[in-house]
């Protein structure tokens, strides 16, 4: 679901970045309003579980590849506002680091999994909730949250990549950009994402929702007993999994390489053509382009950038908790 | 007689004394920063690391820091960061912030030096030394954290370091505390005295270094007394008490041994 550089045009990007801007505002400040210092770190946690999800990619027949998100699970966890700010850090540190996901087209990125997705799997959780009483209602809300939530995404990521072919070509009709228009980009991102991927976030989500309410459940209601133990052994479990995200080999829909988009079969006939804005473009070099170093084993580098990856999550908020001076309230009970 | 006992009149009138206003920022922040210096001197080694001894902590972390000058592989250098990274994650939140901003600057500051390499052609190059000094430093700040400082030059005593060097480190040390607590004391002294405005508080604030120089000549004069007086020349004896011990070192030896086997994979890796 990342859109990765060159793929939509700068005009795009500098929108979807300016539509982004109240929104991380908002969510800052309600952060910093409602979420309380010792809390903090669970942003990090949030971060670095959402950065590893999206590193378990699964294949699909025809050799396209997806992946899970987690942003539905950590607006669960610690409210939709502080999933905004914690997915936006972990889409960070994946362009930045990784180079998964365009540098240009971060404020695109963060406004579908970071915006769309947490904000719409929250609502449709919390509905769930309200119709179905009881202790199943918060799982049925969650799954069928995070189903909508990952789905939701998914349409506003194809509809971006749908408009850029009628608003950018050139003089012989070739786009510039991203070459595949609405009839095309939205069956195709929307195939994947309503079977095997939104099943994958829903099961992501359920599966780790029920572990930490079990485990710690002071992580998803105030008052509770948290242990965060058990949370970063689960953590450090999915790192040491991570490199079966490798067995999908293929690239996922509208991630593919400037050398590989012009021979990209769709509806039977290859592109044929590297369209100009992306064969012109700059392209961003990352610390550990694609989670690998050249010259060693996949695998070894998919887990070292897992780790690095989570481990610079929790660092970064937790850093921004040590900065947070702690609330009193003077004005509340006992003296 | 009678048993009640009237309070005289200058008394029972209010306090209507209102002290002008006076600069008094630059003595707080002094004070602050005198404090913040002494509780780390104080601080350093708090923090619990696996029970393992001084000696093996520091031989552990000089060997990183030389492997990770030594390799030429990126590869290593990612891998000792990971390690580190996921150290830190669990260091307290003042010592994680303490190290991780030391090395983080000190990077920085390599970074701003590496600046011509970027126009010469060589962008890698700046990374490495980017990321090999921010573990250099940021190794160092956590064997600081992880080990008091009077185990550290006792340690060093191991490594057969010269005796002049230890007994200068550990003076240095000892001093800083002792005089930074007499500079301490003037400094709130002073601040207490100075009620409202007081013209000669500046004066009275560049006395301060000059007291404490005096005290540190007296104190020097002191020490050598006291060093004649038990015989001590000046020597330093190895530590009777440390034995390795497999039990308490083992992770420190796993640790040793996965590094320098990795860094001999990885060096042969790119040859």
């Amino acid at each position: 679901m990342h859109i990765p550089e060159n793929y939509l045009s700068p005009q795009t990007c500098a929108v979807m970045t300016a539509a982004m801007v109240p929104v991380w505002t908002h969510a800052v400040r309600k952060v910093k309003a409602e979420i309380p210092r010792a809390k903090m770190p669970l942003l990090g946690v949030g971060a670095a579980f959402s950065f590893v999800s999206m590193m378990f990619n699964i294949p699909l027949p025809g050799g396209t590849t997806g992946h899970a998100v987690g942003g539905t699970l950590i607006a669960l966890m610690i409210g939709p506002d502080a999933a905004c700010i914690a997915v936006t850090i972990a889409l960070l540190i994946q362009a930045l680091l990784f180079g998964d996901g365009g540098i240009l087209a971060f404020g695109a990125n963060c406004f579908n999994i970071a915006f769309v997705l947490p904000y719409v799997g929250y609502g449709v959780c919390r509905l769930f909730e309200r119709a179905v009483k009881g202790g199943m209602g918060r799982y049925i809300g969650a799954a069928v949250g995070s189903y909508a939530g990952i789905n939701a995404a998914a349409l506003c990521t194809a509809i971006e990549f749908g408009v850029q072919p009628y608003l950018f070509h050139d003089a012989s009709g070739q786009a510039l950009y991203c070459p595949y228009g609405l009839n095309v980009a939205i069956p195709a991102m929307m195939v994947g994402h309503l079977t095997f991927f939104g099943l994958a976030e829903l099961f992501f989500t359920v599966a780790v929702f029920s572990f930490v309410a079990r485990v710690s459940p002071g992580m998803i209601r105030e008052g509770k007993r948290m242990n965060k133990r058990p949370v970063y052994f689960l953590l450090a479990g999915l790192v040491c999994l991570v490199p079966l995200g490798l067995i999908a080999e293929g690239t996922a829909w509208g991630e593919w390489g400037v050398d590989e988009i012009a021979e990209v079969v769709s509806g039977g006939t290859a592109l044929g053509y590297t369209p100009a804005g992306m064969a012109d473009g700059s392209p961003f070099l990352a610390l550990l382009p694609d989670y690998t170093v050249a010259g060693l084993p996949d695998t070894l580098g998919y887990i070292l950038s897992a780790v690095i990856g989570a481990a610079i999550a929790v660092i970064l908020f937790r850093l921004i908790a040590a900065a947070m001076k702690d609330k009193t309230d003077y004005a509340g009970q006992g003296v | 007689m009678s048993d009640t006992t009237s309070i005289p009149k200058w008394m029972r009138e209010e306090e209507t004394y209102t002290p002008a206003g006076g600069r008094d920022g630059f003595l707080v922040k002094s004070m602050l920063r005198l404090m913040s210096v002494l509780v780390k001197m104080r601080a350093g080694g708090s923090i619990g690391d696996m029970g393992a001894s001084a000696p093996v902590k520091v031989f552990y972390t000089l060997y990183l820091i030389v492997l990770i000058a030594c390799s030429r592989n990126w590869f290593f250098s990612l891998t000792i960061l990971a390690g580190f990274l996921v150290r830190l994650c669990f260091l307290p939140s003042k010592t994680l912030r303490r190290c991780f901003f030391t090395a983080f600057y000190a990077a920085l500051f390599s970074l701003l030096l590496m600046v011509p390499a970027f126009f010469m052609g060589s962008p890698r190059a700046i990374l490495n030394i980017f990321g090999k000094v921010f573990l250099s430093v940021g190794l160092i700040q956590m064997l600081s954290a992880t080990t008091s400082w009077n185990r550290i030059t006792e340690s060093l005593r191991s490594f057969c370091v010269p005796d002049i060097f230890l007994f200068t480190l550990d003076i240095t040390l000892k001093y800083i505390v002792l005089l930074g607590d007499i500079c301490l004391g003037m400094l709130s002294a002073l601040s207490l005295r100075s009620v409202g405005k007081n013209r000669s508080r500046t004066q009275s604030f560049a006395g301060v270094p000059g007291v404490a120089f005096l005290k540190s000549k007296e104190m020097g004069e002191e020490m050598y007394g006291a060093m004649v007086c038990r015989g001590f020349e000046g020597t330093y004896h190895r530590p009777r008490h440390f034995c390795f011990s497999l039990k308490r070192d083992v992770w420190y030896l796993l640790l040793v041994t996965f590094v320098t086997i990795w860094f001999i994979y990885l060096e042969r890796a790119i040859v």
